[in-house]
């Protein structure tokens, strides 16, 4: 996994013809390499760990799946903001203002506030370990409905500014570019598979230290 | 300064943050493992 992100950085480079129709020979486009993968991720993660709240409900008292599904979204609140941060740099050097509100861009902005208000529920609830789990399992759920209309509906319904064609048409993608986009793809996905575990780990030795401690104490 | 130094040098930006990133996540990996393993050698005693 190290070695293909390193693939992936050195290919949006090196190995990936510029992009056609912007500026400076395509090169403000390398960032899409980096962008695209965080942004799909950032839903995907919302779906993950929707999925694992269904478990946690489904199977009371499941501390895994309450922390994987707590994990999920804490790793989809940081691809968000990555998405966000390598659009916004995007958008500053090609169409010359950081910010446009474009349907995209707006659609974020609310997806960034719905993962915020997850884990602040979360930490409100931090001495209520299960109140905390019940809750959020269905906050989680519910709020997926709007997570996925400002995902995939929003900026289908909406003009933008957004360059979708790039890569949903074929004839706009060479290659070079798919050497690289689809590899990054599959890298990010690793990582999000690998920073999961090890937080999914992190919690679970925390639990085990908290409930020895308890115990101790009795 | 050359098209391909330019990218070069763009390029060693991410590069530089994701061995950060990837040697950070190894040590909290390998730093993991161990405090696992010392709470099973503890719940075997």
């Amino acid at each position: 996994m190290g070695l293909l992100m390193t693939y992936v950085i050195y290919g949006a480079f090196f190995v990936a013809d510029g992009a056609v129709g912007f500026g400076q020979g395509g090169d403000k486009a390398r960032i899409v390499f980096f962008h695209v993968p965080c942004a799909v991720l950032s839903s995907v993660c919302y779906f993950v760990g929707m999925v694992y709240a269904v478990m946690y409900l489904v199977r009371r008292r499941d501390f895994a799946s309450d922390a994987k599904a707590a994990a999920s979204m804490e790793l989809g609140f940081m691809f968000c903001i990555l998405a966000t941060l390598t659009g916004s740099i995007f958008a500053g050097v090609q169409w010359g203002s950081f910010w446009n509100w474009d349907p995209r861009e707006t659609s974020i902005i609310i997806m960034l506030l719905l993962y915020a208000s997850y884990l602040v529920l979360r930490g409100a609830l931090s001495m209520q370990p299960e109140k905390r789990a019940r809750l959020s399992a269905v906050y989680a759920i519910i709020a997926l409905v709007p997570a996925q209309y400002l995902i995939w509906a929003v900026p289908r319904l909406l003009e933008g500014n957004h360059p979708t064609q790039v890569l949903t048409k074929a004839s706009n993608t060479s290659l070079s570019y798919k050497l690289v986009l689809y590899p990054s793809f599959l890298a990010f996905t690793l990582l999000f598979v690998w920073m999961l575990q090890l937080r999914v780990r992190q919690m679970q030795v925390f639990a085990d230290h908290r409930a020895r401690r308890e115990s101790e104490n009795i | 300064m050359s098209h391909t130094a330019v990218l070069a040098a763009v390029m060693a930006v991410p590069l530089i943050i994701w061995f950060g990133i990837f040697s950070y996540l190894m040590l909290i990996d390998r730093q993991l493992r161990s405090l696992q393993n010392s709470q099973n050698n503890q719940d075997e005693l």
